[in-house]
């Protein structure tokens, strides 16, 4: 069932045109991958869908529900949460806060001290630091509060931002198995890496953006063996 | 597509400096021809204080327009002009009688309008310096609040120093010498000098530093030193306009120089645009002629039919909600980003430019 | 020796003052990035509710509470009337919009009341004195002191155990991540300024009783002080904030004391200029951290 549709959606800055009229479908349970070079307009797309950019044209349709023009606050509440590029966990509030507050967008009031509980068994690094500023946490460890930041909201659709970007190897393969992990529980995650061998290696489909188009898409594996991806990333050709 | 050339290119800076000092001094010469030759005198002093007004809130526009910085401060350093330039030039039979305390030396002295105007500028810009010189190691939202300190201390001064101003008492008996040809004067020289310095390398750079702070210092640009530069050009602009003031009001006070005239300075500024010369005047010329309109009728006026009672305050109403308009709805000003001189030759070269930019990378 | 404590008494009740309005604007600053030149004015219409509340009669907690009431009330409105159209705009901006919203006050003020000052009769019961230990200290400034401290550590525990608090410190630090929280901007924006409007009530209430009277200006100068204490002390902390605010009281009551008294006059000159030269040594303030936002 299509969870998550997007059609002709465009983002511009000024006179700077960041996404163009692009369409994309994600399915319940699927983990779609946006790959693109850096520029390409892949956090726009992200961030357009969770309504962080005033002035956006086309069409978001969660689970039937139009999406644009409805404020942040909504979408978050209506079961999409974001873990945005560069972690931007609160630094000077302790890790237990932070995930306090990932969970004010779950509207299960009395789930959420057991959803908590859960999330910190699964990270133990993060509940032995549960007291810490989060400013004084690795990256590794604050992308980890981050993406549990966002769990915390129990989402339906977790869209993740670059979530291996600047992070040691022994990280990344964490992050990567964490994904795979949370596709097995039921949540659906939209996905903008640059790591293609490894966003490809996890996730079910692929969008290709170069130049805020799409172009093109299929199945990972299709994708993986493809020589279309390196001509996107080196902007050889247009759409 | 092949371009062709224009006839006239302003590839260097002190051309367009001079083009746009130019056509706005063309727009005031013609201000003040019709002024001289078609108003009453009282009425020539409404177009005599337009141009000082210019020549303050260009100013204050080398300041703020390049640093990005909003300034309260200025308009304390007019007064200390105001001040300088008045005892200065004061005939001594006044001073000792309204100023009985001064010191001897500067009792005795009584100077010729020009070097006395000169030496206040030398001694606002000295003053400029001090006081520059804490505001300008301060981060951007910090300064403002630093400038509001040097316009509360300046006047703290001004009204505590009896012996020199007569403190909070009227401060009178400067010669009225400011006329429109000396005004206008005044202005053209203020325009050309905030051109020059904007268009200079010192401008430039500290208009990047305005737009992306750690971009230009990453770029070695020193910042804290390029502050304080625009801070005492500026200083010596308003300087000469406080000089030219005292000149034409022949009394005043230290409340003169305090929120009150900053409040409508500023207002100028913003209505035309805080980052050009052009918007300067442009905004002084539309502001002073608002304010104007709405003296009259705060003493209350008759529309047709209707008797206004008097409302005091209605000018500063006024400029509040003029400034307001300007920050919800263009808050880069009226005329916008652009100098004078921009506009023109963009005009000319409209067709030839794209009108969409593309993201990079597509042809 | 009397006189010493007498003066640190003084220093820490004007201080007190300085402190929860410099407190309100770090509030609102470090959540918007805007310096709310208007502040003044709602410490102003406080002072306001108080003179229409005594002559109405009231005892004095209603006095009192008319006076938060107002403020938080004044505040709020301020925000969404005057600010909101501009919100998330640069810090010129805001300051200017502020800057416009103080002038057009003051003018209404001196318009629709009077722009003469009005007398605050207050209860008898503020012109004594009473003995803490062994000295002799004003009932209201006894008074200012507690009530300054009852309400320091009364936001300290609001912004650290409530999920209020917590989420304003969030938004403080990352506002657009804290809307990602599902946590409405509007409701985060009007309790900051809500209590900002408080902290100004209050001291309206503080500054009315010790001095008796209102006028349009009230509010103008000290919180013009108050910001340049906020500077001070570290616009970007809230504890710099109170600190400066501490900072500017006991310097201001020193200078006071010590200067002799051809100098009085340019009391408020040296006061300013002592801090302005702290930021020349440390631009970020006292304890302010070191950021592009500063």
């Amino acid at each position: 069932m299509t969870l998550l549709s997007v059609e002709r959606l465009s983002v511009a800055y000024g006179a700077i045109k960041a996404v163009r009229e692009i369409d994309l479908t994600v399915a319940e349970g699927e983990i779609v991958a946006i790959l693109g070079a850096n520029g390409a307009g892949k956090s726009s797309t992200l961030n357009a869908i969770v309504g962080l950019i005033p002035r956006v044209t086309g069409s978001v349709r969660f689970d039937g529900q139009e999406l644009v023009g409805m404020a942040t606050e909504r979408i978050v509440q209506c079961g999409i949460t974001l873990t945005p590029e560069g972690r931007r966990v609160f630094p000077l509030l302790t890790v237990e806060e932070n995930l306090r507050l990932g969970g004010m967008a779950n509207r299960d009031r009395r789930s959420v001290n057991a959803v908590r509980a859960t999330l910190l068994e699964r990270f133990p690094v993060l509940a032995q630091r549960r007291g810490q500023p989060a400013g004084t946490l690795s990256g590794g460890e604050q992308q980890m509060l981050a993406i549990a930041r966002s769990l915390m909201a129990r989402p339906r659709l977790l869209l993740l931002d670059e979530p291996s970007l600047g992070l040691a190897p022994i990280y990344v393969d964490r992050i990567f198995e964490l994904i795979a992990e949370l596709r097995a529980e039921g949540v659906t995650i939209l996905l903008v890496e640059q790591n293609v061998d490894r966003a490809l290696g996890i996730a079910d489909r692929g969008y290709v953006l170069a130049n805020g188009r799409i172009q093109f898409s299929g199945a990972a594996g299709e994708m993986r063996t493809s020589s279309g991806i390196e001509r996107a990333y080196l902007g050889i050709g247009a759409a | 597509m092949p371009r062709r050339r224009p006839a006239l290119t302003l590839d260097h800076p002190l051309q367009r400096a001079a083009l746009g000092t130019l056509l706005l001094g063309i727009v005031l010469v013609v201000v003040a021809a019709a002024a001289q030759s078609l108003m009453r005198p009282a009425e020539q002093r409404v177009v005599v204080n337009l141009l000082i007004s210019i020549i303050a809130v260009v100013g204050i526009g080398i300041y703020s327009g390049n640093t990005g910085i909003v300034s309260f401060g200025h308009v304390s350093l007019m007064g200390v002009a105001a001040y300088t330039t008045g005892l200065l030039t004061m005939s001594p039979t006044v001073k000792a009688s309204s100023l009985p305390h001064l010191p001897t030396w500067l009792a005795s002295v009584q100077l010729e309008i020009l070097p006395a105007v000169a030496a206040t500028i030398v001694v606002t810009t000295v003053v400029a310096i001090v006081l520059g010189l804490p505001v300008s190691r301060l981060a951007v939202s910090a300064a403002s609040i630093g400038t509001l300190g040097v316009l509360v201390i300046v006047n703290v001064v001004m009204v505590g120093a009896v012996d020199l101003t007569r403190g909070s008492q009227t401060f009178y008996g400067v010669p009225t010498v400011t006329d429109i040809p000396i005004a206008l004067a005044g202005a053209i020289l203020a325009i050309a000098v905030a051109r020059v310095f904007r268009e200079s390398v010192a401008g430039l750079r500290l208009r990047a530093s305005r737009e992306d702070e750690l971009a230009s210092r990453s770029m070695g640009v020193d910042v804290e030193n390029l502050r304080l530069l625009a801070w005492v050009v500026s200083g010596a602009v308003v300087g000469l306009a406080g000089a030219l003031l005292a000149h034409s009001l022949g009394a005043f006070s230290p409340k003169e120089f305090y929120f009150g005239l900053t409040f409508a300075l500023l207002a100028m500024l913003i209505v035309g645009g805080t980052t050009t010369v052009s918007g300067a005047v442009g905004g002084t010329l539309l502001v002073s002629l608002l304010i104007e309109l709405v003296r009259r009728v705060e003493n209350g006026a008759t529309i047709g039919p209707f008797q206004l009672p008097p409302l005091f305050g209605l000018t500063e109403v006024v400029l509040g909600l003029v400034i307001l308009l300007v920050m919800y709805r263009r808050r880069e000003g009226l005329l916008g980003r652009r100098e004078i001189d921009e506009w023109v030759m963009g005009w000319r070269r409209a067709r030839q430019v794209p009108s969409e930019i593309d993201a990079p990378g597509e042809q | 020796m009397e006189i010493a404590l007498q003066q640190i008494v003084n220093a820490i009740s004007l201080g007190g003052t300085y402190a929860l309005l410099a407190l309100g604007l770090a509030i609102v600053y470090n959540i918007m990035g805007l310096i709310n030149f208007a502040h003044g004015e709602i410490m102003t219409l406080s002072g306001y509710a108080m003179f229409f509340a005594v002559s109405a009669g009231l005892p004095l907690p209603a006095v009192a509470a008319a006076a938060i009431v107002t403020g938080m009330v004044a505040a709020i409105a301020m925000e969404r009337i005057a600010f909101r159209p501009v919100r998330g705009a640069s810090g010129v901006t805001l300051l200017l919009t502020s800057f416009a919203v103080s002038a057009i006050l003051q003018v209404s003020f001196q318009n629709l009341v009077s722009p003469r000052p009005r007398g605050v009769p207050l209860p008898e019961v503020f012109n004594e004195m009473i003995e803490v230990g062994g000295l002799s200290i004003g009932v209201i400034q006894a008074s200012s002191i507690a009530i300054v401290i009852v309400l320091l550590v009364l936001l300290v525990v609001f912004l650290r155990r409530t999920t209020l608090g917590i989420s304003m410190r969030a938004a403080a630090q990352d506002f657009t991540v804290t809307r990602l929280m599902g946590i409405p901007a509007n409701s985060v924006v009007a309790t900051a300024f809500a209590i900002s409007g408080l902290l100004a009530g209050v001291a309206a209430v503080l500054w009315v009783a010790q001095r008796g009277t209102v006028d349009p200006l009230m509010g103008f100068t000290p919180v013009l002080k108050a910001f340049i204490a906020a500077v001070i002390g570290g616009l970007g902390s809230l504890t710099g904030a109170a600190a400066g605010g501490f900072l500017l009281g006991a310097i201001e009551v020193l200078l006071q004391a010590a200067l002799p008294s051809a100098a009085l006059p340019f009391r408020d000159a040296f006061a300013l200029l002592l801090v302005i030269g702290v930021l020349l040594v440390r631009p970020q303030g006292l304890l302010g951290r070191r950021s592009e936002r500063a």
